[in-house]
């Protein structure tokens, strides 16, 4: 179908969707089917090219830092919504930014990219720049083993035409930079000093990939995080020391905002503004659903995310008092909850209730870890009801530790409409 | 009367995935519950490991741990000798198991030496499988868990499959696992100890057996017995509800 009517046709999806309340990948679907070609014609000639961010976690936050980041120095920025990453996400998101003639109003697309459509994503239009947060054991169900997500992101790195940037604390990445800069490919990288690193007891938490024989890698550093403590993060960008308020602790959350900045100055040279830097992160939001706090009948519930092993981990070595009131709620959206053994609760001294379809595989593993539980309520509406008693009752908050599709059902029944992914 | 018994846990950080070390951890436990003093000993070489133990627990890794770890397991070798004529319960999960078999054949052909403690031979070329599956096993007990794992396995002379799966997808052979005196070993992934507590308490009374004991459940054991058959319910019900 030609340019033009398939546009027509997508943004009449897109506002019918609409209509029905939040947002959805199907115009993208839609538009893509009628128009295979779109997303090389609307970002294929960006000016200032195209950068994508993969990795097992922190691609949301770090693609949305890159993107405020280059907002606050005057570049026009095309970019996904968080979670949005497959083709028919990033479809949907042209359909929602583009004109009804199809273009793109932008100087450089800032793309999240998911590990297994990375590949179909880069055929369609090449990246400029890859940037790699790290390779994580995610999602074993799904990808079998983290060799697999290491061979996917080399790929794709492989795919750059600029350049690949790094997070030099991830092993596995070095390794990776190591084998793509032997075929000539510009690697940069942000370091992560000794010190920073000491503030979470499980550190970047790499997936344990034997890189025995890889070659060592010799790359620019672009930015280097200090040190971290709460939300505060202080790191260095050429000869500029930037101080930095973020949404939320964490050393995952600065190690994201390293490599965000550390992207900006890749992309601009020596012209980033270590005041405009500061005020664009003060002025940031955690992404969708990650340390969120939501309310429901009046009372806050605080959404940690257990998307994996060590995004839980991570948030958990952030936790500094043991929470008083703590749910947790786990559904079918994580198939395989064994890594649940490999973590250490920190803070965590008892669960208050136990919700969705494997609260009971979390009972057995709170027994053998000799850590008290309460209820295991498992509807999730009756769950959300009985805590929010509680929370009323005790006058303080929910921790929630929830898997994806458990945050999104009780944002769901707690009223917030807007869905991620949505463009 | 409390006694000391020592779990040897191998190569925890190479063959740990997925909370497949959690083995150790859980056995462990069990028996604290039951009064008695045990310790968990981290193996990594010959150098640090005990003249003798009561159970060995070996964990899974991924496919670019196999080639160090059968290194690292070669090793360890006499060590597992000893162990084995003193009567040890050997518990393998995974590629731990198959590594402690008589050989593997890596997913690129490549024939790996296996330890030779469990009479088995694995073959990763078939393919990767990842689901939930259940059964019953050889004692006719409902079990389930996940399987996240490459190949199949052949057993030798003098071993039994641990269950028969019902239904379980295309490919994946419909015996699991293996037993035989003093040896355990399932492709069930990280807490299969956890999910099917009849099987721990299987490892748990021999092992006591061999000291003259006889096994004491208190109230943890039921509480988990509780919970596992809830949890193992849900995983039957999501498996039938899908054919």
């Amino acid at each position: 179908m030609g340019k033009v009517p398939a546009f027509v046709v997508a943004k009449i999806l897109r506002f019918l969707t609409r209509l029905r309340g939040g947002g959805s990948a199907f115009p993208g679907l839609v538009l893509l089917r009628l128009r295979p070609q779109v997303l090389a014609e609307t970002l294929g000639d960006l000016r200032w090219g195209r950068v994508f961010v993969s990795g097992s976690n922190g691609k949301s936050t770090t693609t949305t830092m890159i993107t405020s980041l280059l907002r606050a120095h005057g570049l026009r920025v095309f970019s996904n919504p968080a979670g949005g990453n497959l083709p028919q996400g990033l479809a949907s998101a042209v359909v929602g930014q583009a004109s009804v003639v199809g273009r793109v109003k932008a100087d450089i697309a800032v793309l999240e990219v998911d590990e297994a459509y990375a590949e179909r994503i880069a055929n369609a239009v090449e990246p400029s720049w890859v940037v790699l947060t790290n390779i994580q054991v995610d999602q074993l169900n799904r990808f079998g083993e983290p060799e697999r997500v290491y061979a996917m992101l080399r790929d794709l790195a492989a795919r750059a035409t600029e350049g690949v940037i790094i997070n030099a604390a991830d092993p596995n990445l070095v390794a990776l930079g190591a084998e793509v800069a032997q075929k000539g490919l510009k690697v940069l990288s942000i370091e992560v000093s000794d010190e920073a690193l000491s503030t979470a007891s499980h550190g970047v938490v790499a997936a344990p990939f034997d890189a025995e024989g890889a070659e060592p890698l010799s790359s620019e550093s672009v930015a280097t995080l200090l040190s971290t403590a709460g939300s505060h993060a202080t790191m260095s960008v050429g000869n500029q020391k930037c101080e930095l308020d973020l949404p939320a602790p964490g050393l995952h959350y600065a190690v994201d905002a390293t490599i965000a900045v550390g992207t900006l100055a890749a992309l601009l040279g020596g012209e980033v503004k270590v005041e405009t830097v500061t005020d664009a992160m003060r002025e940031g939001t955690p992404v969708y659903g990650r340390g969120e706090t939501i309310t429901y009948k009046g009372q806050d519930f605080e959404l940690t995310m257990m998307k994996n092993l060590p995004s839980l981990q991570a948030n958990l070595d952030a936790m500094v008092d043991s929470p008083a009131l703590v749910w947790v709620a786990v559904d079918e959206g994580t198939p395989d909850p064994s890594w649940l053994y490999d973590i250490d609760l920190g803070v965590i001294d008892h669960v208050d209730v136990l919700s969705g379809t494997k609260a009971w595989q979390w009972a057995l593993f709170l027994e053998h870890r000799g850590i008290p539980y309460g209820d295991v309520i498992e509807d999730t509406a009756q769950a959300l009801d009985h805590l929010q008693g509680l929370s009323l009752e005790r006058d303080v908050a929910v921790s929630a530790i929830v898997n994806y599709e458990q945050m999104m059902l009780i944002r769901r029944l707690a009223g917030y409409k807007e869905l991620e992914g949505a463009a | 009367m409390t006694q000391w018994f020592t779990i040897a846990r191998v190569l925890p950080e190479r063959l740990g995935l997925n909370g497949s070390s959690a083995s150790a951890e859980i056995l462990a436990k069990s028996l604290r519950e039951m009064g008695h003093e045990v310790s968990i000993v981290d193996v990594h070489g010959p150098a640090d490991a005990p003249g003798s133990v009561d159970i060995v627990t070996v964990g899974s890794g991924s496919s670019s741990q196999v080639s160090p770890a059968a290194t690292e397991l070669i090793g360890l070798v006499r060590v597992f000798s000893q162990w084995k004529n003193s009567g040890a319960q050997w518990v393998a999960i995974g590629m731990g198991w198959d590594l402690l078999g008589e050989s593997l054949i890596t997913a690129d052909g490549e024939s790996v030496p296996g330890a030779g403690v469990f009479p088995s031979r694995a073959d990763y070329r078939p393919g990767r499988f990842s689901t939930e599956v259940h059964g019953l096993d050889s004692q006719g007990r409902e079990s389930a868990g996940y399987i996240n794992h490459l190949g199949h396995s052949e057993l030798l002379e003098g071993a039994t499959p641990l269950m028969t799966l019902e239904n379980p997808p295309e490919g994946l052979p419909v015996e699991e696992g293996l037993t035989a005196p003093h040896l355990f070993a399932t492709r069930v992934g990280g807490p299969a100890l956890a999910l099917n507590p009849h099987w721990a308490m299987d490892i748990v009374s021999e092992t006591l057996a061999s000291r003259g004991l006889t096994p004491e459940p208190g109230e943890f054991h039921q509480r988990v017995e509780a919970a596992a058959s809830k949890a193992r319910s849900l995983i039957i019900e999501r498996l039938r509800s899908r054919r």
